[in-house]
């Protein structure tokens, strides 16, 4: 990462953005490592290793702790070399007023965008001032390899509530309740919707998503979005509640864990004993459909 | 997708004229949901099912749009919207059978567009119909992929060489209201009431109504039903938006005294053409409809042949008609 003479911050990542906000988390974790305002931090408008750092693929809820991992230490770097530089600058300043000053870096820190003494806060210096003396952009650098012995248990519980109709198979999702140990929430809105769309996304493949293949020829039958029918947003429950329960991990840039893939697991299964619950039938296989509900039904009533 | 010409008649003259001189190759256009957006954009084709050359876009014949009631019944243009189906005070009034039913239609911005002389006319959704790979009957192909294949979905009731299910709910919603359809062709204009609109595979697997190349539907009438009679709409779906029917039932009738008195029960998404249930209608008539609709819906089995994997939907059909006839009573 670079901070600029005039105090703004370029986050140079190869992370790619898969739409829950990996990309402007990047940003944040920046930001707040640095001590400078999130509108201060702009991310390059591209990814391409050419130019950009290598983080490695968004996948595996693996992101917030490589790729955000990678530009979290870069920034640390960074603002090592910026505290020294301010300390100089606080000494060389003081000498331009014939006063003599000790100040080491320590002694220093980052907020707001201003450099300040940690034992008197209204002494400081901005960014831009700092950045400016020491003559050329601040560059922040780090390399983080992921540990070998990588091993990371997600831990969640979810409730559901659901209706069943005997006569047609139909279940409906009366409520839904997703609880997740986060670690630490770094973007708790962007974390709430990736939990409630990792639970949509599972009710599809619990209920619906299954490709199918004609047995004589191979062929599929329903390899368009008509007939695989990923959900609408009719099909969304009306009432998903997000807990997310924050237990800071040692491993986690800020305590934070992985939670791209969990809401995906606990689905299933949570639907398949509530309509247990319901109706006294164990489904044991996804998709639920309706055919294969009523079948199981006609054999307990 | 394959080229085509395009033509723009501003009167049904100038339509009926233009596709007779194109023959076979050309095809009526209004919204294009699904002759330009699912068959030609698929590629689904076959001998006896070429993709058009030309298209013969009616739409921009204004007098085939708009709705009309009066005190002997109502006429729709066959370039009328779903949406204006739907939003339409005067059918709200009388006609609630067909506005819900167009309701259920797809998504609203399919409805937005689509019209009700398309949702009438489209052709069926039978996955093996509209994967290109599979030269099928329907498609002048010499098989039924769907005898020994995934047949979930198919026909129940009425199915003979090809198993496809209708794919049109304002079909089963006017077949109930007993409605008829103004055809224009070369001769001039015919009424065909929807009992007679409708054509099963047996008497042509190429095509499921009884327009021929060079005919359009121009309006479709729905006599005001008698005072009191009941309209009530019930469709199932696997997702509740942009999906068809995997059963749906539309019933129009009156009562009295608790019994039965006229009436008709027509069942979608589960024969080739819309259903109309006489074997259940001719059982509940004259009875008291609480205590005789259950037995009466289970008639349904007399006429149903499931294939292998589909016999769930005569469960559900059976069902739905109890549940539609219960509900219209309140």
């Amino acid at each position: 990462m670079i901070v600029n003479s005039d105090g703004s911050v370029q986050c140079v990542s190869g992370c790619t953005e898969i739409g829950p906000g990996q990309r402007t988390e990047m940003a944040m974790i920046t930001a707040e490592a640095l001590g400078v305002p999130l509108s201060k931090v702009s991310i390059t408008t591209y990814v391409d290793t050419d130019n950009t750092t290598d983080t490695g693929g968004t996948n595996g809820s693996r992101q917030t702790n490589t790729g955000g991992r990678g530009i979290y230490e870069a920034t640390i770097d960074a603002k090592k070399q910026i505290l020294e530089y301010a300390a100089q600058k606080f000494v060389d300043d003081a000498k331009r007023r014939n006063q003599e000053l000790r100040v080491t870096p320590d002694q220093l820190d980052i907020r707001n965008g201003d450099v300040f003494m940690k034992s008197n806060p209204s002494t400081k210096l901005t960014m831009e001032a700092v950045v400016s003396a020491a003559g050329l952009p601040i560059l922040g650098r780090a390399i983080y390899k992921q540990d070998n012995d990588w091993e990371r248990t997600a831990w969640a519980a979810h409730a559901v509530e659901v209706e069943v109709d005997t006569g047609t198979g139909s279940v409906q999702i009366m409520k839904y309740a997703a609880a997740h140990d986060v670690g630490r929430a770094l973007n708790p809105f962007a974390l709430e919707q990736q939990i409630e769309g990792g639970v949509v996304m599972a009710l599809g493949a619990v209920f619906n998503e299954q490709l199918l293949t004609d047995a004589s020829t191979g062929l599929p039958l329903n390899a368009n979005m008509l007939d695989y029918r990923p959900p609408s947003i009719l099909d969304v429950p009306e009432e998903i509640d997000i807990v997310l329960i924050e237990k800071p991990k040692a491993y986690g840039v800020f305590g934070a864990h992985g939670i791209g893939e969990p809401p995906m697991g606990p689905p299933a299964p949570a639907v398949a004993a509530a309509v247990y619950n319901a109706v006294g039938v164990w489904m044991e296989s996804m998709p639920l459909t309706r055919e294969k509900l009523l079948a199981e039904l006609r054999k307990v009533r | 997708m394959k080229g085509f010409e395009l033509y723009e008649p501003t009167t049904v003259k100038q339509a009926v004229d233009t596709l007779t001189k194109l023959g076979p190759k050309a095809k009526v256009l209004a919204g294009g949901s699904d002759l330009v957006a699912g068959v030609m954009k698929d590629w689904v084709e076959g001998a006896g099912m070429p993709l058009p050359s030309a298209l013969v876009d009616i739409t921009t014949i204004p007098q085939l749009r708009g709705i009309k009631v009066d005190k002997t019944g109502a006429t729709i243009g066959a370039n009328t919207t779903l949406t204006e189906v739907v939003e339409s005070k005067a059918l709200n009034e009388q006609f609630s059978l067909v506005v819900q039913a167009a309701h259920s239609v797809a998504s609203p911005l399919i409805r937005n567009f689509a019209t009700l002389g398309g949702n009438l006319n489209q052709r069926p959704r039978c996955w093996f119909l509209r994967g290109k790979e599979f030269n099928c009957y329907k498609k002048g192909g010499d098989f039924c992929f769907s005898v020994g294949g995934d047949n979930r979905y198919h026909a129940v009731i009425g199915g003979e060489l090809c198993y496809i299910v209708h794919p049109s709910d304002t079909a089963t919603a006017l077949l109930a209201l007993n409605a008829q359809a103004k055809i224009a062709g070369p001769a001039g204009e015919r009424l065909v009431p929807f009992d007679n609109y409708f054509i099963g595979p047996r008497e042509d697997v190429l095509r499921e109504n009884v327009l021929k190349p060079n005919e359009l539907i121009v309006e479709v009438f729905i006599p005001t039903p008698a005072p009191g009679t009941k309209q009530t709409w019930m469709k199932l779906k696997n997702r509740q938006v942009y999906d068809f029917a995997l059963v749906s039932v539309a019933a129009a009738f009156t009562v009295e005294n608790d019994t039965w008195k006229d009436g008709r029960i027509v069942l979608g998404g589960v024969s080739p053409v819309p259903y109309r249930a006489t074997v259940i209608e001719n059982q509940i008539k004259g009875k008291n409809i609480k205590s005789g609709i259950k037995q009466a819906a289970a008639v349904i089995r007399t006429v149903a042949r499931p294939m292998s994997m589909n016999a769930y939907k005569v469960d559900i059909a059976q069902n739905m008609v109890e549940r539609t006839i219960l509900q219209a009573l309140g």
